[in-house]
């Protein structure tokens, strides 16, 4: 069964963030054993997609990795609020909603939102975990990220990074797959400006059988991985673009 | 009902640019000039055999346990093992490190020694490959920051993957945006664990006239597509940041000049909640259309927001 990605994107003007979300989705769309089945934009970008809500199905849930573009929303002058917020067209998301990804398919997460996952001693990343229901990886951002012509290939290239691999598969070679912490690396190193640093918060622990699944080496293959959904141990990145 | 302004609050102290400014031509290295290095990297991270693939901008020489990318637009080079981070069991690594004190809480350095040794690598890495440029400066090192928090709820922070980075300055101005980085990572002390460099030579010095900081910016606040729309729906955009730098186009993209330009950091909201809103980050032109063409510079970047 394939993997299906998702993609969010609010505009607010400018159509690189667009393109930035859509390059993620179509470089896998190519891809054998992905599909691009959700593409989402501005009034369409909606809470109820990222939040539990009764009688609905949220549609992050119904993909295997997501790309989106929006915003991190927080009082610039409090650093308390930062990373704690990332806008919709309805309503922010907020690290204290009711969130469950994972619950059923999302394992990748990953936005270029401004500071959402910023981490200092008070005000810690871990405010995203209760997030992980079965989600293996949060990727964004420490500092603040750059919109604009430079970064509107980020989404393709975050993708193309990941499946390399499976590409030079089908053209006879082995070669060695990226991991996913090493693909967000290298597309935000090749997109970013030097002062901005990337960040992820990714976890390992029992699957549903107990036994143990270590998310570090993971790399985007169009099989599902099994998931850390006990006993975890999580862990945040963040390093230099 | 919201009340549109008509441009935004500048909050930062405006840099002061003077009369005219120098615009410089530059040029992608070949694939052939970069021979040497790519085999070099090659070499040093003990990639195997490689084989060529052409994979849209860039020519990938495929080994067996990593590549090294050549960019044609830029001449830029990645090189990386990619099975050189699989031999750990997660990130942290084996650095002689200390906690530094920093205004976001405790932060992990590598120590003196460890620092000087691998600085000392980096640049003798660059050398080799001859990939030293007049315009390129040590910057810092970078080290990976690795917390964990296991199930007991214990939390711990690490020393990770370290980065020396050489970064660029044209004249006294620093050389911002994607394309003006040279970086060397390392797993340890004498474990290379791959190389980005993007830089193209600058060939050429040409000058032209530049405008204040003020009349660069009143020209992109009517351009930027994103002031434009939230002022439209009644927002309140505040400049808190705006730096005088040059600017080099991400490795995937053709350049062929290297021009001044605003690093702008603002803030969007409503005017109302001034606690909650959106920050943005972005490089804008200093020089205007009128002032490349004045100069016989003529070229698409200069004309179109980076």
């Amino acid at each position: 069964m394939a993997r299906n990605a998702g993609t969010w994107w609010i505009r607010d003007g400018l159509d690189d963030r667009r393109d930035e979300a859509q390059g993620f989705g179509s470089a896998l769309d190519n891809v054998p054993g992905f599909n691009w089945t959700t593409d989402l934009g501005d009034s369409n970008v909606l809470q109820k997609d990222f939040v539990e809500t009764p009688n609905y199905t949220e549609k992050v849930d119904q993909v295997d990795v997501m790309f989106m573009c929006s915003h991190g929303v927080y009082d610039k002058n409090n650093s308390s609020t930062w990373g704690r917020a990332f806008a919709t067209s309805s309503g922010d998301v907020t690290d204290s909603a009711s969130i469950d990804w994972g619950k059923n398919d999302l394992e990748i997460f990953s936005s270029h939102a401004c500071k959402l996952l910023y981490h200092s001693s008070s005000n810690e990343v871990w405010r995203w975990e209760p997030a992980f229901k079965r989600l293996h990886y949060m990727f964004g951002f420490h500092t603040v990220s750059y919109s604009g012509k430079g970064q509107r290939d980020r989404g393709k290239k975050f993708a193309t990074n990941a499946v390399a691999h499976i590409i030079l598969k089908l053209l006879g070679f082995s070669f060695p797959a990226m991991t996913l912490r090493d693909a967000w690396k290298k597309a935000n190193i090749e997109v970013e400006d030097s002062s901005v640093k990337w960040a992820y918060l990714r976890t390992s622990g029992n699957n549903d059988s107990g036994q143990f699944v270590s998310t570090y080496s993971e790399t985007l293959e169009p099989t599902e991985p099994n998931d850390p959904v006990s006993n975890r141990t999580f862990y945040y990145l963040n390093g230099t673009c | 009902m919201a009340t549109e302004q008509s441009k935004p609050v500048i909050h930062a102290q405006l840099p002061r640019v003077p009369s005219t400014l120098p615009v410089y031509e530059v040029r992608a290295k070949t694939l052939d000039e970069r021979s040497d290095a790519i085999r070099l990297f090659q070499q040093r991270l003990k990639l195997g055999d490689s084989t060529p693939v052409r994979i849209e901008e860039s020519v990938r020489f495929v080994g067996q346990t990593g590549e090294v990318e050549f960019y044609r637009p830029s001449g830029a080079l990645w090189a990386r093992d990619y099975a050189s981070s699989l031999t750990y069991k997660d990130e942290r690594r084996p650095w002689d490190s200390k906690i530094v004190k920093t205004e976001e809480g405790p932060a992990v350095a590598l120590d003196d020694a460890s620092h000087k040794r691998i600085v000392g690598n980096a640049e003798g890495l660059f050398h080799d490959a001859k990939l030293r440029s007049e315009h390129a400066y040590l910057a810092d090192v970078v080290l990976d920051q690795v917390h964990s928090h296991s199930p007991d709820g214990k939390k711990e922070l690490f020393p990770g993957e370290a980065t020396v980075r050489f970064l660029y300055r044209l004249r006294d101005l620093r050389v911002a945006g994607p394309g003006a980085k040279s970086y060397v990572f390392f797993q340890e002390a004498d474990r290379l664990a791959g190389v980005y460099h993007v830089w193209r030579d600058v060939v050429a010095e040409h000058k032209a006239e530049a405008t204040s900081a003020e009349a660069a910016l009143e020209l992109w606040f009517k351009q930027d597509k994103q002031i434009v729309y939230s002022l439209k729906l009644g927002r309140v955009v505040d400049i808190d940041s705006v730096e005088l730098v040059y600017f080099a186009m991400p490795p995937s993209k053709f350049q062929d000049f290297v021009f001044p330009a605003f690093r702008v950091i603002g803030f969007i909201h409503d005017g109302k909640e001034r606690t909650k809103g959106t920050e943005f980050a972005r490089f804008c032109h200093a020089l205007p259309p009128k002032a490349y063409a004045r100069a016989n510079l003529l070229a698409d970047t200069l004309m179109i927001r980076p």
